[in-house]
């Protein structure tokens, strides 16, 4: 009895609780819209993250980047390269073609051949008229032409290799002394075959030695080279850098790494000003150049507000430079004089205006940076000797920033940003000799 | 407020399948008062009772691509029902642990004589007021019992008691809850224990 009313009870109540229908409370829907749409949101946002692509593809797809990047790069560098050969061989020759102090260019090779002659009352070689001859090189194939051609007989000249000014009148000459020896001989001939021709031409009144190689004091390197060793020489002239350039600090460290969400890439830059030099013994001279404009900075791509944007940060400098200039190596190219130089020195620059790119939005940061920077340089480079006045130099150059130049903001203080200055140039200088 | 008279179940479901929020409403409509009157019966209040129901539809309206409508005896309703129980018993499990329970040796009056007029003379409010006035575990074990029919092997399986537990707190809530209503003054449920 008791039993059933106890089931009687139970069935009454879930009857009650099936049936009843009770008013929810108005805003509960809306609140289970707004968490259906926040789940929607998750899922989407899953979905844009790319879930469905496997890690794999996403690492070949970053790597294929790297690979490009790469890529990019060296053909960047050697675009660079020869951009910059390019520039040097042009002003190289416009210089030796327009220079003043450059001799006349000399369509016939053997024209100041003239001043050499054979003093008839003497029979020994003299020289006459302007400008005067220097020095003789007389071929080597004259030497190994010796034993079979009968020209050195004619011409009486036994000595080979190169002949000093002073030498020439103690040249000693044999034989008849009106001579004409054309002995310009082809590389391919044998040298006794092209001479014995040559001698079957051979006029019998020439008077006129040709077949030497002789300089005047204008057109040689040798004559100069003692003169641009010279202490007191002092050059001037205007000076030009492209440099990669970098912003040395956490930043940029760790952005060089894969796994960062912002990536370091490098910044190019250039310098324009002044350049200059005096030598105070044949090893060593001072150089100096002042840069008006002296671009440094750095560039990102950095994860900002959820997309990733390009951050370009330029601070342009004017720079002035001291370096001592040590000359290990007096050579010559193709008859031009050209020393090799280390440099090693301080610099100092003061910054002109700070300015950062994001994208294409331009905001000034001159705030952000110290007034001035200081640090060292160091490098190697050429100094091409292309007229007795006027020499073109070339150097690559690394300088170092000593100092913090982050002088902080709002948000970062200058501590947590120790920042450096760094760069890597390639110098570019045209310079002409002044005084003496 | 959505006319649901325009739809069939079959649409609604297809509808709320696809992800539409015009068809996951018209669904909530039809069924959250019923709902509602489950989640008060099992949460102890009404502020519990609307998390309950939120977090239960909001289940629903994610699994619905899992309810099989030719499954024999399944019926949408059902479905929803179980999803909201679970869900209270999942909030209750994480609300605390399962040691409000009615203590053995309280003396309980038997009160069944007098059940036919109760369900007369009390509304539904005043029934769901006395029943959430029970200790936490025994309400929970009663509602999954005789409300949702849960044998009680079940629901010592679910609620990590024992058999013998279960049917003796069931057994002692039902005998508090009818001497509940008919004497609430008299009855203190909640320190029952």
């Amino acid at each position: 009895m008791v039993k059933m009313q106890n089931d009687k009870f139970i069935k009454r109540l879930r009857a009650l609780f099936r049936e009843t229908k009770t008013t929810p409370p108005p805003g509960a829907w809306d609140n289970i819209s707004m968490k259906l749409d926040i789940e929607e949101s998750w899922e989407e946002i899953s979905r844009r993250l790319a879930i469905d692509e496997g890690w794999e593809n996403i690492s070949g797809r970053l790597d294929a980047m790297d690979t490009k990047k790469r890529y990019l790069t060296a053909a960047k560098a050697v675009l660079s390269t020869a951009a910059s050969v390019l520039l040097v061989a042009g002003l190289y020759f416009f210089i030796s073609q327009y220079s003043p102090t450059s001799p006349p260019a000399v369509k016939d090779p053997l024209a100041h051949r003239s001043a050499l002659q054979v003093d008839s009352v003497s029979g020994r070689l003299t020289q006459a008229g302007e400008p005067r001859v220097s020095s003789l090189k007389i071929p080597a194939v004259t030497r190994r032409a010796r034993p079979e051609t009968p020209l050195e007989e004619v011409a009486g000249i036994y000595t080979t290799g190169e002949i000093e000014a002073e030498r020439i009148a103690d040249l000693p000459i044999r034989g008849a002394p009106s001579l004409r020896a054309v002995i310009d001989v082809p590389k391919r001939i044998k040298p006794s075959m092209a001479v014995a021709g040559q001698l079957q031409t051979l006029p019998a009144d020439t008077t006129e030695l040709t077949g030497y190689t002789a300089h005047t004091p204008a057109e040689t390197g040798e004559l100069a080279a003692s003169a641009l060793v010279t202490p007191g020489r002092t050059y001037l002239g205007a000076s030009t850098s492209m440099k990669n350039t970098w912003l040395i600090n956490a930043s940029t460290i760790s952005g060089l790494s894969r796994h960062e969400l912002h990536t370091t890439l490098p910044g190019f830059g250039y310098n324009l000003g002044l350049a200059g030099s005096r030598r105070f013994t044949p090893k060593f001279s001072l150089h100096a150049d002042i840069s008006f404009i002296s671009e440094t900075g750095q560039r990102y791509n950095r994860y900002l507000e959820g997309r990733y944007v390009s951050e370009n940060i330029r601070l342009s400098y004017s720079t002035l430079t001291v370096a001592m200039k040590y000359t290990f190596s007096q050579g010559e190219i193709w008859g031009t004089p050209v020393h090799t130089s280390l440099y090693a020195g301080p610099y100092a620059g003061m910054l002109g205006s700070a300015k950062t790119y994001i994208d294409s939005e331009k905001t000034n940061t001159t705030s952000r940076y110290s007034r001035w920077d200081w640090g060292g340089m160091a490098g190697v480079g050429h100094d091409i000797y292309i007229s007795h006045n006027l020499s073109l130099s070339a150097g690559l150059f690394f300088r170092y920033g000593l100092t913090n130049i982050y002088a902080g903001e709002e948000e970062i203080p200058a501590e947590l940003r120790y920042t450096n200055t760094g760069s890597l140039e390639l110098f570019l200088s045209i310079q002409r000799a002044i005084g003496r | 407020m959505t006319d649901l008279t325009g739809y069939t179940e079959e649409e609604i479901l297809e509808g709320c399948m696809r992800n539409e929020r015009k068809y996951q409403e018209i669904l909530y409509r039809k069924y959250a008062p019923l709902m509602y009157t489950v989640c008060l019966g099992y949460a102890g209040n009404r502020s519990a009772a609307q998390d309950v129901l939120q977090d239960g539809f909001v289940k629903v309206f994610q699994n619905i691509g899992k309810f099989n409508k030719d499954k024999p005896n399944s019926t949408l309703e059902g479905w929803i029902r179980r999803i909201l129980v679970n869900t209270a018993i999942d909030l209750h499990r994480k609300k605390a642990r399962l040691n409000n329970l009615i203590s053995e040796n309280e003396p309980l009056e038997n009160a069944h004589s007098k059940d036919h007029d109760v369900f007369e003379k009390l509304g539904m409010e005043d029934i769901v007021k006395q029943l959430n006035r029970l200790p936490d575990g025994a309400r929970l074990i009663f509602n999954m019992h005789a409300l949702e029919g849960y044998p009680h092997k079940e629901i010592a399986a679910k609620l990590n008691i024992s058999e013998g537990t279960s049917k003796s707190q069931f057994s002692r809530a039902r005998e508090l809850l009818q001497k509940m209503l008919h004497d609430p003054a008299n009855v203190n449920g909640k320190d029952a224990k």
